[in-house]
């Protein structure tokens, strides 16, 4: 008899960490301390205290605010790649992999070609035509994420379909449609659950990338890339800018890993 | 005689060595040569042969999960089903017992849910299992439930003929004696009709009316147990029965 | 030769330990075989794999104590067991398709055992290897040393395993469910093969299998395993003829007769 374990300490460890993150975000939404755009010279480079406690930027904006609601659009953007990237996947690796043929040669072979080019590189293609702000890379990032996860969700289903399950499924005269999404689908979310987290990372990365290199989130939105970037130009005079910036992005990344790490682990 | 559910006709299969989109439909190989054979309501037949005789692709090809045939198979009854011998493999791992039972139904449409779960419990009931199974998922069970789960399953639709691919020899002995005395009380008390795939000769006489003999993709030899067991025809039946000791009378009783 | 104590093992990777083996006692002598039974979960292979030194460090409690000519197997040093391990003792899977390295041609899988153990020259190692291919009576021996596992039967896989087993003359040879994947014809040839080994070399062999009736015809001695315990040990005709735990006479019912069911 297969034994279940529960949980295990780094399952536990990445879901507190991720919890922190996802609702100091979500608390961005509704509130922060000041408006993370509100300029106030008198406050510029506004060093660590009560009224300020990270401190303030160039432009005498609060970086704890800012940094809040950065995370917040960085995390919104992530879980908008990973969900369009995810789904997307999950129906072309459910039809290449439960019908192979010639559909699955064609959609793969596109898949490889797609997958030999690094993900940001592609995204910024995208961008350089259809044009930078947030919803853009969104879209760019989710198009560039689907083929890794129809790669992992085909293999699966690639695995299932000659199960006896399957067939046993339909000798009972089960419909193509059914067996793909009823039967076998459930049995890949094991291994999409774990891909999700580690996808989640590599967007939030990405997000952070483009933002960095101009082409992603467009100013005076806040992302934490986008502040990465901005915290670049005065490094020695206020170094807590970056660094908390940076953090929040270590701190997200590390949750997510050892999440996905936990699940795989199960 | 007993009237048909099953008849089979000139049965010839090949599988496909895997072509890519460019070399489609090379490299056929014949796995079933001409086969024939009849099976009535209420038979138990068993068939025999060692592993790569074709035996399973026989059990796949009668129920058309074998894409390229020539020949005939015709059924006389509805809904034959199939067991197979990996109880591990043949129950969706994400589903209950419950759901997997009642999912036969559902794909018919074919009754309210009042009356399924009647349905659902007698059938569990049938296979030795009881209503406190239906909320388990198949993880939780051992081999022997798993396949009593799969019989169940098997009954829902009620079939006339079940094909049973090595349904015990995954199995402990001990469970394996429990599968062949419920597949035998099935079938008399149901009326049910069996193809039973096994490579083990014993059981195989424990429980069949008819043997067929299967040997490189042809039925060899078939007859009554009797004829086959007592009174081989082919050389390679003699050498069968006797590598699993069913060669001495004394071992009749 | 194996002296095998009180041998209790324990899972300690979930939230509750949970025992597999408790007080597991087994003495074997050079060139004897045992047959050891159960079924599945009865902890018939953990026993096997905590004597041949398999079992991983991490994750699990063992006590008791496991000696093979003197040595400690749960305590020695990594690299003194490794000297042992297929060397003095040699182990026989299940599944001789996993068992296989599917990338490597049966002669150096077959040989690889006097690679690690000795210094012999590759022209040796060789000669050795087809002695024992035809010793495990593989036809064309020379021709089978180049192929590889995937162009073998089942049946000639396990010959193969065997064969590899066998190679540098084990003291034991654990035999863990050798012929369950293979057909009855082989099966039978398969335990032929075993019991010439054991005469020609006097190698002891601890033959593991749910089957009661492949241990009769094989074994001296067996022991009985049920969900961790030894429930009955004793001279093989012994414990047929009169078998003493509730569970014994339960496996000897179970093996398939050669007559009719009726139903009752």
């Amino acid at each position: 008899m297969k034994r279940k374990r529960l949980l295990n300490h780094k399952l536990i460890a990445g879901a507190v960490i991720t919890a922190f993150v996802v609702l100091v975000s979500a608390a961005g939404f509704f509130y922060t301390p000041y408006d993370p755009n509100m300029m106030d010279a008198a406050s510029k480079f506004a060093g660590i205290s009560l009224k300020h406690p990270l401190g303030c930027d160039n432009f005498g904006r609060d970086i704890l605010s800012r940094i809040i609601s950065g995370s917040g659009t960085t995390l919104v953007i992530a879980f908008c790649t990973v969900l369009i990237g995810s789904v997307g996947g999950m129906l072309a690796g459910a039809v290449t992999g439960y019908f192979g043929g010639a559909a699955d040669e064609i959609i793969m072979r596109f898949n490889d070609a797609v997958l030999a080019f690094p993900s940001i590189l592609l995204a910024l293609v995208f961008i350089s035509v259809i044009g930078s702000g947030k919803y853009k890379v969104i879209l760019a990032l989710g198009i560039v994420f689907i083929p890794s996860f129809a790669r992992l969700v085909r293999a699966e289903f690639i695995k299932c379909r000659s199960m006896d399950y399957v067939s046993s499924a339909k000798l009972m005269g089960a419909s193509d449609l059914r067996i793909m999404f009823v039967h076998i689908l459930p049995n890949t979310m094991k291994v999409m659950l774990s891909s999700v987290a580690i996808g989640f990372n590599n967007a939030v990365l990405a997000e952070a990338g483009m933002s960095f290199l101009g082409i992603g989130v467009v100013p005076p939105d806040s992302s934490l890339g986008r502040m990465l970037s901005e915290a670049q130009a005065f490094i020695f005079v206020k170094p807590s800018y970056a660094i908390f910036s940076g953090a929040m992005i270590v701190l997200m990344i590390l949750g997510f890993s050892m999440l996905s790490e936990g699940l795989e682990a199960l | 005689m007993e009237e048909l559910v099953l008849k089979v006709d000139k049965l010839n299969a090949w599988y496909k060595t895997r072509g890519t989109i460019f070399n489609r439909g090379e490299n056929r190989r014949q796995i079933l040569h001409d086969i024939s054979f009849e099976i009535r309501r209420g038979e138990i037949a068993g068939l025999v042969g060692e592993s790569g005789c074709g035996k399973s692709t026989l059990g796949k090809a009668i129920l058309s999960m074998v894409k390229d045939t020539e020949g005939e198979v015709l059924h006389f009854s509805e809904n034959p089903q199939m067991i197979f011998q990996d109880p591990y493999g043949s129950l969706n791992p994400s589903k209950t017992v419950g759901w997997i039972l009642e999912e036969p139904l559902r794909i018919r449409g074919e009754l309210k849910n009042s009356l399924r779960d009647e349905l659902v419990i007698d059938m569990l009931r049938r296979a030795g299992l009881d209503e406190s199974y239906l909320d388990r998922y198949p993880s939780e069970l051992s081999g022997g439930q798993r396949q009593r789960v799969c019989i169940a399953q098997a009954l829902m639709l009620k079939p006339s003929l079940i094909i049973a691919d090595e349904p015990v020899s995954a199995l402990d002995v001990t469970i394996q004696s429990q599968i062949i005395r419920l597949l035998l009380e099935l079938n008399r008390e149901l009326g049910i009709a069996f193809i039973f795939i096994s490579h083990d000769l014993k059981i195989v006489y424990q429980i069949c009316d008819r043997v067929m003999v299967m040997s490189g993709g042809r039925i060899i030899e078939e007859g009554s147990d009797e004829e086959v067991y007592f009174h081989p025809k082919c050389e390679y039946t003699k050498k069968l029965l006797r590598a699993a000791g069913c060669d001495q009378k004394e071992n009749r009783n | 030769m194996l002296d095998v104590t009180d041998l209790n093992i324990e899972f300690h990777d979930h939230l509750t330990p949970e025992t597999v083996v408790n007080d597991f006692d087994l003495h074997m002598d050079y060139g004897e075989i045992v047959g050891l039974v159960g079924e599945s979960g009865s902890g018939k292979t953990m026993s096997a794999l905590a004597i041949a030194g398999l079992l991983s460090r991490k994750n699990m409690k063992k006590r008791g104590r496991i000696e093979f000519e003197g040595t400690d197997i749960l305590n020695c040093p990594r690299n003194e067991l490794r000297s042992l391990q297929g060397k003095d003792i040699s182990m026989v899977f299940q599944e001789p398709m996993n068992s296989l390295d599917p990338l490597k041609k049966i002669g150096y899988q077959v040989e690889e055992s006097l690679k690690i153990h000795t210094d012999m020259s590759a022209k040796n190692r060789k000669r050795l290897a087809l002695r024992a291919l035809s010793e495990v009576e593989l036809p064309d021996p020379k021709g089978i040393y180049e192929l590889y596992p995937h162009e073998l039967s089942g049946g000639m896989r396990q010959r193969v395993m065997i064969a590899a087993a066998i190679i540098s003359k084990p003291k034991l040879l654990i035999c863990d469910e050798p012929t369950t994947a293979l057909d009855v014809t082989i099966q039978a040839q398969i335990l032929e093969l075993l019991k010439k080994i054991n005469k020609r070399y006097n190698t002891a062999i601890l033959f593991i299998s749910h089957d009661l009736s492949l241990v009769r015809k094989l074994c001296k001695r067996v022991l009985v395993m049920y969900r961790g315990n030894v429930v009955e040990s004793g001279e093989a005709e012994q414990v047929f003829s009169h078998p003493e735990a509730e569970y014994t006479r339960l496996l000897i019912a179970a093996i398939p007769k050669f007559e009719k069911l009726r139903k009752d």
